[in-house]
């Protein structure tokens, strides 16, 4: 800027386009900001990593495999790639996305686009992530249907339509764990909150896996989690998670309708934050039906076959 | 001259504490300054015209809409810039980025009219060179031009500024002025800074404000001839001047509420009219309010 520069006020700027199209805008800014955030980059290259190299491995074709020492590997494993790294990869990028943004302080605020469709904006780059997962999530089904597993002991107890359950589950982490990082951010400012919430998810799924029998309870612990696993395989014990696997992914399209509207109701007042208190009332008590029906309904958990545990025949 | 803002026994508390104190305030277009100590309830102020923080009490009209009103909000803050004191940059961040995402917010949707009023707005302020620079690479004065390039976005009616000049170089500031003059012909700014020769370059009215509550409100020109006869200049120090300072060539410059008999009397400055003011409120004089 040069003290003899002429200033360009003579410009006639183009007429705002109002309300309209500006989550459109914002979502396309908010999306090429998560794909340069450093976290997510990184989730992004170890989940294709790992879904390559798991479809290359030895036991590629076998959901269940008898190794050395009794052990067992599963296809049923796959949801916990895109869980662990684009769920919780998404959580901690989109946490960073999201505070970033609201760095610019009274400069956002001054705006005429409201907290909700900035917050809105936000929840819709969180479909990136799902998107990635749900791609390698089709590859894998697809797999799955057109060569078979051998030895399936656990194809014999799933439907098609639960295993496409089972996959979506993996999806909808990826997709949950993003718009929970949002609205972290949006309700909890201190720096860490994003990996606190993520430490706190992994220790959740871990300690909802502890107890392995085939009471209700079991099961009502199991599928609480947003996260767990379908087949575990540790110490020589293999097991198979029972529930119902159709409702329990409505159960996790609850819980990441119910954080989006946790992180749209932040900075929203009057009927819009009544309208958005009276959604997340419904979608909770749906949310609890879901669980509740994940539980009582569908196969109960089993030990593998080779277990003198095993109880289905 | 139409009004573009008035401001009604407006109060605003931060808990126990008072920032603004039944505050009247009309603006018109024009480039206005306000001047006041740190903690005088400027940027209260700015923030409420921005509607950025309600009023606690009184009543405001902006742009001859309710700021208490969710959709006059909204069109008050399509037709209205704002450079805080303080901005934050989204990390990773370029200008042009930056000035872009703001834009967005301002409901520029249509891309290629946005791309171009980024680029209209960071030449402006004479940061086009430096478009494609990350934010964090800038310096403190570029960062304030990107921040003030994105308050001039759409040409807005209504324009606050906070302390704008904060880092700037004084050719910076010079251009500065040029531009903001030119927006002063059509719009209305209100520019909050602790340089009193920026306000006396630019602004035809100014505004002084003094723990919460508006100590003088009217020509910067009234202000300054307010002081005539109270600055002097003499060989030692007087210690009964409000503010007195050794000048580059050894001379003591000297401001007080009254100037001795028989001194060398200096022209006034906005700057000596503003510590006459401060220092008479101190000493309970009273001085002249226009």
């Amino acid at each position: 800027m040069s003290a003899a520069s002429a200033p360009v006020l003579d410009a006639v700027p183009q007429p705002a386009a109002g309300a309209q199209g500006v989550v459109r805008t914002l979502t396309r800014i908010e999306v090429g900001r998560l794909l340069r955030q450093p976290v997510f980059i990184i989730a992004v290259l170890l989940f294709v990593l790992t879904a390559v190299m798991g479809s290359v491995n030895e036991y590629a074709n076998a959901d269940y495999v008898i190794t050395e020492g009794g052990g067992t590997e599963s296809n049923l494993d796959w949801p916990v790639l895109p869980a662990f790294m684009l769920g919780l990869g998404g959580l901690i990028a989109m946490n960073r996305v999201t505070k970033g943004a609201s760095r610019a302080g009274d400069v956002v605020l001054a705006a005429p686009a409201s907290a909700f469709q900035r917050s809105l904006a936000l929840c819709l780059a969180c479909l990136v992530p799902a998107g990635i997962a749900l791609l390698a999530g089709v590859f894998e089904f697809t797999r799955w249907m057109v060569d078979p597993p051998v030895q399936s002991m656990s194809w014999g107890e799933f439907t098609s339509g639960e295993l496409a359950a089972i996959v979506l589950q993996g999806v909808l982490a990826a997709l949950g764990g993003p718009l929970l990082g949002v609205a972290v951010a949006r309700w909890w400012r201190w720096p860490t909150a994003g990996a606190i919430t993520a430490v706190g998810l992994i220790l959740w799924s871990v300690l909802s896996g502890v107890v392995r029998d085939t009471s209700v309870w079991e099961r009502l612990l199991h599928h609480t989690a947003p996260f767990t696993l379908v087949a575990y395989n540790t110490e020589g014990v293999s097991w198979t998670q029972g529930g119902n696997h159709y409702w329990r992914f409505a159960y996790l399209v609850g819980l990441c309708l119910l954080a989006a509207i946790a992180a749209c109701a932040h900075g929203s007042t009057g009927e819009l934050r009544r309208t958005l208190v009276r959604a997340a009332l419904i979608v909770g008590g749906l949310t609890i039906l879901a669980l509740a029906l994940t539980v009582l309904t569908g196969q109960v958990g089993h030990y593998g076959p080779w277990d003198p545990r095993w109880t289905l025949s | 001259m139409s009004t573009t803002v008035t401001f009604t026994g407006v109060t605003r508390r931060h808990g126990k504490g008072i920032a603004l104190d039944r505050v009247d305030v009309a603006l018109e277009p024009g480039v206005t300054g306000l001047l006041g100590p740190n903690g005088a309830g400027k940027t209260t102020l700015l923030r409420l015209l921005a509607t950025v923080l309600p009023p606690t009490e009184g009543r405001c009209r902006i742009l001859g809409l309710d700021p208490d009103s969710s959709d006059d909000r909204i069109e008050i803050r399509r037709r209205l810039g704002y450079l805080p004191q303080e901005v934050g940059y989204p990390r990773g961040f370029t200008a042009f980025e930056f000035v872009d995402y703001v834009a967005a917010l301002k409901e520029w949707s249509d891309r290629p009219g946005r791309h171009a009023e980024v680029r209209r707005v960071l030449d402006l302020v004479g940061m086009a060179d430096l478009a494609g620079k990350k934010m964090r690479r800038l310096s403190g004065g570029q960062r304030r031009r990107v921040a003030l390039a994105q308050s001039l976005i759409g040409s807005p009616e209504l324009l606050i500024l906070d302390e704008p000049t904060n880092g700037l170089d004084p050719e910076q500031r010079a251009s500065l002025r040029g531009v903001l003059s030119s927006a002063g012909q059509r719009s209305t700014i209100l520019l909050a800074t602790h340089q009193t020769e920026d306000v006396a370059a630019l602004c035809e009215r100014v505004i002084v404000l003094d723990s919460g509550r508006i100590r003088y409100d009217g020509s910067v020109r009234d202000l300054v001839a307010q002081a005539a006869g109270r600055v002097w200049l003499a060989d030692v120090e007087s210690p009964n001047a409000l503010s007195s300072w050794r000048t580059g060539t050894g001379r003591f410059r000297h401001v007080a509420m009254d100037a001795p008999q028989g001194v060398e009397l200096a022209e006034p400055t906005l700057e000596d009219a503003y510590l006459l003011l401060r220092g008479g409120e101190r000493d309970s004089v009273d001085m002249e309010v226009a």
